[in-house]
């Protein structure tokens, strides 16, 4: 409460340091009025009994004052920032406000709204991809196991997550601080399935996602149950678990499924199961995945293992569950210890066998295992998706910062008039922070149900389903709306200080104000908007461009009109390797002689469908060091015709195989254990997993898992018949309806009973592109978001100029311009800041870009295409947006442009 | 009654705001009782007084115009209300009673 300053005080006045004094002191309340009186007795005193004593009684009476219901309390110094009684008033101000200008504010909702929906959305993505197997029970306590062999000093198999069967069992027996253990075997291979056997109904199926587990299996990890009790379901080898879908499929629902028998044939199990429940599917954040359970004794009792030491096959992935509170790194010293008394001889002495722990809650985003159960996310590209959502949250924030400021002498008089009848400045920043809260809460509405409607669609773009998640995830969203509101305040904060700062005697004069608060500034965030819009729509193109080069480029290989026919498993009891190996070449016999099937080959694996077996390699006059990984395939005679292979060196896969071991190895293989040319290589030996093998061929590389990855060393070798998991044949261009059914004929007459599946050999190769070209759906997700807002932007930005200079449009319209050179005129300034953010954002993507695709052994060269159409479009569409506002203001009447005074 | 009580000066102040109808404030009020009374009052009690009247509900007061004199800072007027005439009253009648009761002596005292 100053006192006005409207007309000059009088000449002299009391004491200047007793009068502080009394200021100091005194409460708000009673001041004016003490201090009024004051000086009222203190003047009348000096006309009559001069100065001296005037003083003296002033300065005698501010003390007699001080009393201490006149000091200064609390509240006092303390002003009360809001008013809670002015929030009805406030929202009622801010509505008006609202639909008087209904356009800047249909703007500003829209950035906010669809800047918080990619957020929420993208959000939404990656707080799945966090959330990976955080629902089991115990999911803090379970580990996997992995074991780390070093033998003479070199570590093996460093990013190998199987270990062996014995670990499991050991570990659980002998470690007290290991509660639970289990192994997981997958099924590795087709299998078939048999429903209503013995009846008219039956019907057999293929399927490849089943899980052997040890019983700990359905404690360790908190799948749940449709029916059946998990309690006692895996107690017995007959049994079996399916899935809802599974039994939806095969019987209508999960209830009749219960207890009914199924029958197995495949590489583990030649008989028949109860179901003894039905589990949930899976949901898809988890890195586990199956259709059927079934106890890990099956694979146990199997020929391939029973007379393993369980520790020479490492195909078994081993689980823990870790005592509460337990300390990891004395659980692993302890487990160490306690296996080393079991270890193979091989092993003892200089060797050592590590074991590590593996978390299972951050297996899916930081494994970097090449072979889990389903593709890992990335956790580094997880976290660039979150800090992007909010990068594009900012660019929302600072649109409507932008927005609001340039609109600022709207609300000048409303100010000027709210200051006159006596509001603090305070009051007034309260007032417009409270309007930029209502503004991102209607945004805030808007943009939730927005992304309720689109999250479908976001799922078909990332390619997983987010509704069949097992979330918990309340603290994250809590955490998002804390931003919100912090956003949403320090966003307003900028535009409140700007508004409550106008003067109310120069505003309500008319004064205008002629300073353009901060234009550089909204320059600036303008073109950031522009260069992140130019950079992304470069990214996005380089992501397709990479993967299409990946598909069509040269793989060493023919995979069109290749189809893949899934081998049959059930087979007449009576049948030896021998004869079962005579079925297939009966087969492809009469398979070969149909019309339209060039050739028909035989092998254990397809590309892009993984190896048969993954053992050592080395040159013989190599030091052990040297040993590689080679993976193996086992394949027949016409397998390298079947896919276009072509042979470099040595003779070509010939009519009989014996089982000799001979190989045909790829150029990489000659490469790595130092044969010299491909030439010198034949006739030469390398040793494969303990055994010699003859190189009778050299085969040029061929990418058999995609051109993703670096090609590895391939051998291709002699038939094991019981590993015919898949006939390829070739087809010649042309209808293949016709083909395919006799192909199902002569199959299912020389293998009654099996199921006919096919695919093609193409598609399926393709899926290896998956992970890619999700990634380029959110990246051109991104993109579209970010021009769109960077265009709101720049629409602020125009609009707020052509307001400024509407008069000098008004002025040159009469004196003649066309709109034509208006435009031109008009849009100079922006053209300038449009090709500035284009530079700067070629460079930048240019960075990014190089960087990426160095992960890929084979890129693609940056060409015009990467510069060229980024700067093209972002220009159009900057020069339309310019364009639309600028017509439109250069359309209006001068007359009314001029008397806008 | 407690807190409802009538200090002396407090009574000289409230009759003195009654009396002055209207242009009652620390000012006025004091040159007032300073006249009526002959003899000297502070500023500051008479503040104090009218604070205390205040807050027992016997005067009201309001923020009037501001002078130049003043420094352009506004008085403070104040106002008797019903029920600080009612405690007046009281006070009055009380006296009046005592004074009633009081023995027809006269009062010129005999120094035997």
């Amino acid at each position: 409460m100053k006192p006005n300053q409207n007309e000059p005080p009088p000449p002299s006045g009391p004491p200047r340091w007793a009068d502080r004094l009394l200021e100091w002191y005194c409460s708000d309340r009673f001041l004016e009025e003490v201090q009024g009186d004051l000086y009222e007795r203190y003047f009348t005193s000096l006309s009559h009994n001069g100065r001296f004593k005037a003083n003296q009684q002033f300065i005698i009476q501010v003390f007699r004052f001080m009393r201490p219901f006149r000091m200064k309390k609390l509240e006092d110094l303390i002003r009360p920032q809001f008013y809670p009684d002015m929030i009805a008033h406030y929202l009622k101000t801010a509505f008006r406000n609202l639909k008087r200008f209904k356009g800047f504010s249909f703007l500003n909702i829209l950035g906010l709204t669809l800047g918080m929906t990619a957020c929420i959305l993208i959000l939404r993505y990656v707080s799945m991809e966090w959330s990976y197997d955080r629902f089991h029970e115990k999911a803090t306590q379970l580990v996997r196991i992995h074991g780390t062999e070093i033998r003479n000093g070199i570590t093996e198999n460093e990013i190998d997550i199987n270990t062996g069967s014995a670990i499991s069992v050991l570990l659980k027996e002998n470690v007290p601080e290991i509660e639970l253990s289990t192994r997981i075997h997958p099924w590795y291979g087709e299998m078939v399935v048999t429903t209503h056997e013995g009846t008219d109904n039956r019907t057999s199926y293929f399927e490849n996602n089943g899980l052997f587990v040890d019983r700990d299996f359905l404690k360790i990890f908190s799948f749940p149950f449709v029916n059946g009790d998990p309690g006692t379901a895996l107690t017995q080898k007959d049994q079996i678990i399916i899935t809802r879908s599974i039994a939806t499929k095969y019987f209508g629902s999960s209830d009749r499924a219960l207890g009914q028998l199924i029958r197995i044939d495949g590489t583990w199990a030649w008989h028949s199961f109860t179901i003894v429940a039905v589990a949930e599917d899976p949901p898809e954040n988890t890195h586990l995945d199956f259709d059927f359970l079934l106890l890990i004794d099956h694979v146990l009792d199997h020929p391939q293992y029973d007379e393993d030491d369980g520790w020479g096959w490492e195909n078994f992935l081993t689980y823990a569950q870790l005592s509460s509170g337990s300390e990891p790194g004395l659980v692993i010293a302890k487990a160490e210890s306690a296996i080393s008394s079991y270890l193979p001889e091989d092993f003892v002495g200089d060797n050592e066998y590590s074991l590590s722990f593996f978390p299972v809650q951050d297996i899916h985003l930081y494994s970097l295992a090449e072979n889990e159960l389903k593709p890992s996310g990335n956790h580094e590209a997880i976290t660039f998706f979150a800090l992007i959502a909010l990068m594009i949250l900012l660019i929302a924030w600072i649109n409507y910062l932008n927005l609001s400021t340039s609109r600022a002498m709207q609300r000048a008089v409303e100010v000027g008039i709210r200051k006159t009848i006596g509001a603090f400045r305070q009051q007034i920043t309260m007032q417009f922070l409270f309007e930029s809260l209502f503004l991102n809460s209607i945004a805030l509405i808007f943009a939730i149900g927005l992304s309720i409607y689109l999250e479908p669609i976001l799922s078909e773009v990332i390619g997983l389903d987010l509704s069949q998640t097992y979330q918990n995830n309340s603290l994250f969203w809590i955490g998002f709306g804390a931003i919100v509101l912090i956003g949403a305040l320090l966003s307003g904060l900028y535009p409140a200080l700007i508004l409550s700062a106008f003067r109310p005697v120069e505003v309500l004069k008319g004064l205008r104000n002629k300073r353009i608060v901060g234009i550089s500034l909204r320059k600036a965030l303008v073109v950031a908007q522009f260069a992140t819009s130019v950079a992304l729509i470069a990214g996005t193109l380089s992501v397709y461009h990479q993967v299409s080069f990946m598909k069509t480029d040269d793989l060493g290989m023919d995979l069109e009109h290749i189809l893949v026919v899934d081998g049959p498993k059930i087979m007449p009891e009576e049948l030896d390797r021998t004869g079962r190996y005579e079925k297939y070449k009966t087969f492809k016999t009469t398979a070969v002689s149909i019309p339209g099937v060039q050739q028909v080959s035989a092998s254990g694996s397809i590309p892009g469908g993984g190896y048969d077996w993954g053992t050592e390699l080395r040159g013989l006059h190599q030091p052990p060091e040297a040993t590689q990984t080679v993976s193996i395939i086992f394949v027949d005679e016409y397998f390298s015709d079947t896919y276009g292979m072509e042979l470099l060196a040595g003779e070509d896969f010939d009519g009989e195989f014996s089982f000799r071991p001979i190989a045909w190895v790829n150029e990489k293989v000659v490469e790595v254990c130092e044969l010299g040319s491909p030439m010198n290589a034949v006739g030469q030996f390398v040793a494969v997993s303990g055994d010699t093998a003859l190189i009778v061929g050299v085969l040029k590389n061929y990418a058999w898992n995609s051109n993703r990855k670096e090609v590895p060393p391939m051998i291709l070798t002699g038939p094991d018949p019981g590993s015919s998991d898949k006939f390829s044949l070739k087809l010649s261009k042309g209808e293949y309806a016709e083909t395919i059914a006799s192909i199902e004929a002569t199959y299912t007459s020389t293998f009654p009973g099996n199921p006919f599946q096919y695919r093609f050999q193409d598609d399926f190769f393709d899926e290896q592109y998956k992970a890619d070209q999700r990634f380029g759906n959110i990246f051109s997700l991104f993109t579209l978001l970010a021009l769109i807002v960077a265009c709101l932007g720049l629409f602020g930005l125009a609009s707020f100029t052509a307001t400024q200079r509407i008069k000098e449009i008004g002025i040159r319209k009469v004196v003649g311009a066309s709109i034509g050179s208006l435009l031109v005129m008009l849009s100079k300034d922006f053209m300038i800041l449009v090709a500035l953010s284009i530079a700067i954002g070629l460079a930048a993507a240019h960075w990014i870009t190089s960087s990426w695709l160095e992960e890929f052994p084979k890129q693609i060269e940056l060409g015009l295409w990467f510069f060229g159409w980024p700067a093209l479009s972002v220009t159009t569409i900057s020069i339309g947006t310019i364009a639309w506002k600028t017509i439109q203001t250069a359309r209006t009447n001068p007359v009314q442009a001029l008397r806008y005074e | 009654m407690k807190g409802t009580y009538l200090g002396e000066f407090e009574e000289l102040v409230l009759l003195v705001v009654a009396i002055l109808n209207g242009n009652a404030y620390g000012v006025t009020l004091t040159e007032e009782i300073e006249a009526q009374s002959g003899r000297s009052v502070s500023l500051s009690s008479v503040h104090t007084a009218l604070y205390r009247l205040e807050k027992k509900g016997f005067v009201s007061s309001h923020l009037g115009e501001a002078s130049n004199t003043r420094g352009g800072r506004r008085k403070r007027l104040y106002a008797i209300t019903a029920a600080g005439h009612a405690a007046l009253t009281e006070a009055n009648s009380l006296r009046n009673k005592l004074w009633n009761k009081l023995p027809d002596f006269d009062f010129n005292f005999n120094l035997s």
